[in-house]
């Protein structure tokens, strides 16, 4: 039987509809709109000239290797969150479905990073990897390895991927335990009769049927390794060194704000509005003919 | 019971009484958090206890970036506040915003206050005065780069305690440190600031065309000069050898320097407030080291720090800016100056100041405080030490810094390093002027 | 096909938590052994623990004469059919009948070959590539039984495997297990909770109750002398009446199946039933009543071929004294005479 709402009156679902829409519009909406027409001005700081320039900001953004270098700094930034997010959350999550025992206390230690703010966890990762005095940097250093992500941009990027990680993994893994506990026992026994090992059983069975919470996590990692590691970045290496970490969302605030060049970090928004949007697009147009619902 | 409440009611009207006759509120601002705020506080109940028609309501807004973003939105929200606090390199930003601000001098003449250009401190004002000798902004919090050394460590490495004067005697220290087993030699804070800005003004060559950037927009930068690039070379060379320790493009080398980690540093004279509190060996403070080599060095060192920007804004009234120029010329008061460059390490920012302060004794107490003000003020500032004035510097500064960046990490040749941080600060400096035209 | 050996086998979770409790059968290789039992019995455990799903905590079990106690599932050649078919939901017929072969390293066209020929036996010709979700219910259980057919094991074993199925399916899917065991002969465990099932397709039975083996027999067997109350209460439906009685001056139960109860006069009645309820099935009648003080209120049904007047309250009986069963009380076993 269908459940139905029936409103009587004719203005009451907009009346509660309208509060909702009005957020929506001054703080999604207007901003957006706002950014769009800024990226066709060239203005100073303080708008007290605005020169329209058509697509200049634009052509100026493409023609910048600093920019373009962003690109593949987010690019592999955001594979690199995404993937190890995905991987290691799979993982805990399935040694954590087998445990019996103390089942409680491990989902519970592995659950709570996630309250923790981004910029929290990204200064509490700097500190413990401070080139000088964080207790990682001394372990390494004691393994012979020279740490030092204030210079060495593999090191920085390192870091901020390890501090993003490390939040996501209990988001991850709550939905991947979830998923697990949802495949029917009788599956894999029938598997194991079958002669499939652990392995075989895992990769065969298990990952596929999967699919539609791999597939969600994925598109909810990139779009967190886009715009939620914005903290992250900005508390630990803001970018640096030698932009080794600036990806496209950092750009656009330290555009726009440190170097109050609005008109070019509002064409900077416009086009990754634009690279979100198509993602989200390719995400559910092609991997999602393969999920298995 | 009721009386009770009949007396508070009555002293609550007392109270409403007494603030009928309108206090014209003045907002204020800044960026100075922790014990600084608390200073800044202090000046602010101050000149608010000494008359009764102004009220200064200063606000702490977050660091210089933040703040300076906050009142260009409020600006633009027809609701900027009276008094800006900017950071130096946010000059060229603010002195174009002809519609935005209203320059010092103007204030001051326009309110019949008492103001004498020639009290203040050449090298500490000239940052902030324009070509023709206005005063735009007042000097707030100045400092400059010094240099520091651990007496400790270096007797430690059976050295005199004695601070190299030559960049050349300092690699040489920093040599026989490194050999007798210490592990940071030198390091330093504000990479930019000391080794390009200051670097230039104390050898007495530009930075920038048209005097720093101070003549007009259209200024490019010069900064891969043989001498710059020598410079560059040099840190590149001793980070390879282990002699510099990159600590980062704001005040990290401070805390490197504080906990006795490296030996020698360059850095701001106000770190000394912290350093004397972290420090647990024996240290002392000096002149920057320079080239022998370069004609004219030493000139004089340069400001970092901020000054004080006065906001236009639709509704002001003529009352308000009368408010503003009273309490612009009370912070420029000798007595005023002079707690002010005590209680916080910056320098004084008028020659009355300092004298005043030089005959209290201060100065024989604690010696660094002086040197800040000798070494501004070593010779008469030239064009290429007067300080500098380029657009969008924020972003200028860290162009410069990256640049570096890749040289300390071994993946750039000064030359080359050197080069691309003038072709990338001019593309910044032609896309703020065509911003600004 | 094998043999198939439970030696004393017996279950325990934890030491105060024994659910199976010493099973013992010897079952012949090609036999179609049916564990029949109500919920909670442990049928399903000991099912599970031929296939290797479930450990064996003491005893025995043996499959064509090899212990199998520390084999893993997969190498102890058994074949198992889930009551909820178990089929892998992202693969195709074809592929879920494939995939424990393509393991085994079997060529593709031997793995054709058999899967093709399981298909014929169960009528899946058609649905080869379609997925399990766009099946029916038979034809999942029809995939289910033609992926454990393909392994040609040496034994199949059945986990309910038509609890599922409506009533109407469940009775064809019956007739079509009995054409396979006839077809293939392969020694055969089902587990059920239906005495019908048990009934019509076992060749011998497992009865069990609470982790002991109760009566194990030939179907027609069990239920010509049920050896304990429970096995006479849990064949044959209505339940076999047991009302109690003296017997030889002891306490026992007295139990008379429903159908030999014939209605007499009341002359030569042995009981008198107060009628309480009247089922008429067409083909019988039931009648469920109760007897008189002196049977202890006792509720008994009758099964009769002619329809019974409604009206009347009483229903007088008799029964041939060969076909009473007697039990004892106290133990529930049953007293030979």
């Amino acid at each position: 039987m269908e459940k139905r709402v029936v409103f009587r009156s004719a203005w009451l679902p907009y009346a509660l509809l309208a509060p909702q829409i009005a957020i929506t519009i001054v703080f999604f909406f207007w901003p957006a709109v706002q950014a769009v027409w800024f990226a066709f001005q060239l203005q100073d700081a303080f708008g007290l000239h605005t020169e329209f320039v058509g697509l200049q900001n634009f052509e100026a953004l493409f023609a910048d290797e600093h920019y373009l270098g962003s690109f593949r700094t987010t690019a592999v930034f955001s594979v690199l969150v995404a993937f190890s997010g995905i991987a290691i959350s799979l993982l805990l999550a399935t040694m954590a479905d087998r445990v019996l025992r103390g089942a409680l206390a491990y989902k519970t230690l592995l659950i709570w990073p996630y309250a923790v703010a981004p910029a929290i966890a990204g200064v509490l990762w700097a500190f413990m990897f401070a080139p000088s005095i964080g207790i990682v940097t001394y372990v390494l250093k004691g393994m012979g390895v020279d740490w030092n992500w204030i210079i060495q941009g593999d090191q920085a990027m390192l870091l901020v991927v390890m501090a993003s990680v490390w939040k996501q993994i209990s988001y991850n893994f709550l939905f991947f335990l979830a998923g697990l506990q949802s495949i029917p026992k009788s599956l894999i026994e029938a598997a194991a009769i079958d002669g499939a090992g652990p392995a075989r059983r895992f990769w065969t069975i298990v990952f596929p049927l999967l699919s539609p919470t791999t597939f969600f996590l994925l598109v909810v990692n990139i779009v967190y390794a886009f715009f939620d590691t914005f903290g992250v970045i900005d508390a630990t290496t803001q970018g640096g060194p030698a932009q080794a970490t600036q990806i496209l969302v950092y750009k656009v605030y330290y555009d726009g704000v440190k170097a109050a060049d609005l008109g070019g970090s509002s064409a900077q928004s416009v086009i990754l509005m634009f690279i979100v949007i198509t993602l989200t697009v390719i995400q559910f147009r092609f991997v999602e003919r393969k999920v298995q619902y | 019971m009721r009386i009770k409440m009949l007396v508070i009611a009555m002293s609550g009207l007392g109270l409403f009484g007494a603030n009928a006759h309108a206090q014209t509120e003045i907002q204020w601002w800044h960026s100075m958090g922790g014990a600084l705020g608390d200073r800044v506080n202090e000046l602010a109940t101050k000149f608010n206890a000494s008359q009764k028609d102004y009220k200064v309501v200063a606000t702490y807004k977050g660091q210089y970036p933040v703040s300076m973003t906050a009142a260009i939105a409020a600006f633009r929200a027809g609701n900027a506040p009276h008094i800006l606090q900017v950071f130096e390199v946010g000059t060229a930003t603010m002195m174009a915003a002809k519609g935005a601000i209203v320059p010092v001098a103007t204030v001051m003449k326009n309110a019949k206050e008492p103001f004498e250009p020639k009290a203040y401190l050449p090298t500490v004002a000239g940052y902030y005065t324009d070509m023709k000798g206005n005063m735009l902004s007042l000097p707030f919090n100045s400092s400059t780069a010094l240099f520091y050394i651990n007496k400790d460590a270096l007797k430690k490495a059976g050295l005199e305690p004695a601070a190299p004067k030559t960049w050349k005697e300092l690699v040489a220290t920093a040599e026989k440190l490194k050999a007798a087993g210490h592990a940071c030699p030198y390091t330093t804070s504000w990479p930019s600031w000391v080794h390009i800005e200051n670097f230039s003004a104390w050898h007495n060559v530009p930075i920038g065309t048209m005097q720093n950037g101070m003549g007009g927009l259209d200024t490019k930068f010069t900064i891969n000069s043989p001498l710059h690039v020598r410079q560059i070379a040099m840190l590149g060379d001793m980070a390879k050898k282990g002699l510099f320790t990159y600590a980062g493009r704001t005040n990290q080398g401070d805390a490197k320097f504080g906990s006795g980690e490296c030996a020698m540093f360059t850095g701001s004279a106000s770190a000394q407030a912290g350093i004397r509190k972290a420090a647990k060996f024996e240290w002392s403070v000096h002149f920057l080291p320079y080239h022998d080599d370069v004609k004219g060095a030493p000139q004089n060192s340069i400001i970092g720090g901020a000054s004080l920007w006065v906001m236009a804004s639709k509704n002001r009234k003529p009352d308000e800016y009368k408010g503003v120029a009273k309490f612009l010329a009370f912070l420029s008061q000798p007595e005023i100056q002079m707690e002010w460059h005590t209680g916080t390490g910056y320098v004084p920012i008028t020659l009355a100041a300092f004298e005043l302060t030089r005959k209290s004794g201060y100065y024989d107490k604690e010696p660094g405080a002086e040197l800040t003000v000798r070494q501004l003020t070593n010779k008469t500032p030239t064009a290429n030490s007067k300080g500098l004035r380029f657009g969008n510097f924020v972003q200028g500064r860290e162009v410069i810094e990256e640049e570096m960046e890749s040289v300390f990490a071994g993946k750039k040749d000064a030359k080359t390093a050197m080069n691309d941080a003038v072709k990338r600060g001019n593309d910044i400096l032609r896309k703020f002027q065509a911003a600004n035209k | 096909m094998a043999a198939v050996s439970f030696r004393d086998v017996r279950k325990s979770y934890t030491a105060e938590l024994q659910v199976i409790h010493g099973v013992s059968m010897e079952i012949e290789d090609g036999e179609f052994i049916v564990i029949l039992g109500p919920s909670g019995c442990g049928k399903s455990t000991l099912l599970r623990m031929v296939a290797g799903l479930e450990t064996i905590s003491a005893g025995e079990i043996a499959i064509g004469g090899r212990v199998v106690n520390n084999l893993e599932p997969k190498d102890r050649d058994i074949a198992m059919v889930f009551q909820n078919y178990a089929l892998y939901p992202h693969m195709s017929v074809y592929d879920n009948m494939a995939y424990g072969l393509r393991i085994r390293g079997l060529s593709k066209e031997e793995i054709s070959v058999r899967v093709q020929k399981a298909a014929d036996i169960l009528e899946l010709e058609k649905f080869l590539e379609r997925k399990p979700r766009a099946l029916s219910g038979g034809q999942r259980q029809r995939v289910a039984m033609g992926r454990a057919i393909v392994r040609e094991p040496q034994v199949f074993l059945f986990d309910e495997p038509l609890s599922n199925l409506d009533a109407k399916l469940r009775v064809q899917m019956r007739a079509e297990l009995q054409a396979l065991h006839r077809r293939l002969g392969t020694t055969s465990l089902f587990v059920t909770h239906d005495q019908v099932e048990a009934m019509t397709l076992a060749q011998r039975m497992i009865v069990m109750n609470a982790g002991r083996a109760e009566q194990i027999g030939a179907p027609l067997e069990i239920y010509a002398k049920p050896a304990t109350t429970f096995v006479a209460g849990f064949i044959g439906s209505p339940p076999m009446n047991l009302i109690p009685s003296k017997r030889e001056g002891r306490d026992a139960l007295l139990g008379v199946r429903p159908e030999h109860l014939a209605p007499c006069g009341r002359g030569e009645a042995m009981m008198t039933v107060d009628v309480d309820l009247i089922e008429p099935l067409g083909s019988d009648t039931l009648v469920y009543g109760h007897l008189g003080a002196n049977g202890a209120g006792a509720r008994v049904a009758v099964r009769l071929h002619q329809s019974v007047d409604a009206r009347a309250g009483h229903l007088a009986v008799r029964y041939d004294p060969a076909q009473a069963h007697w039990f004892d009380p106290a133990s529930g076993k049953r007293i030979e005479q």
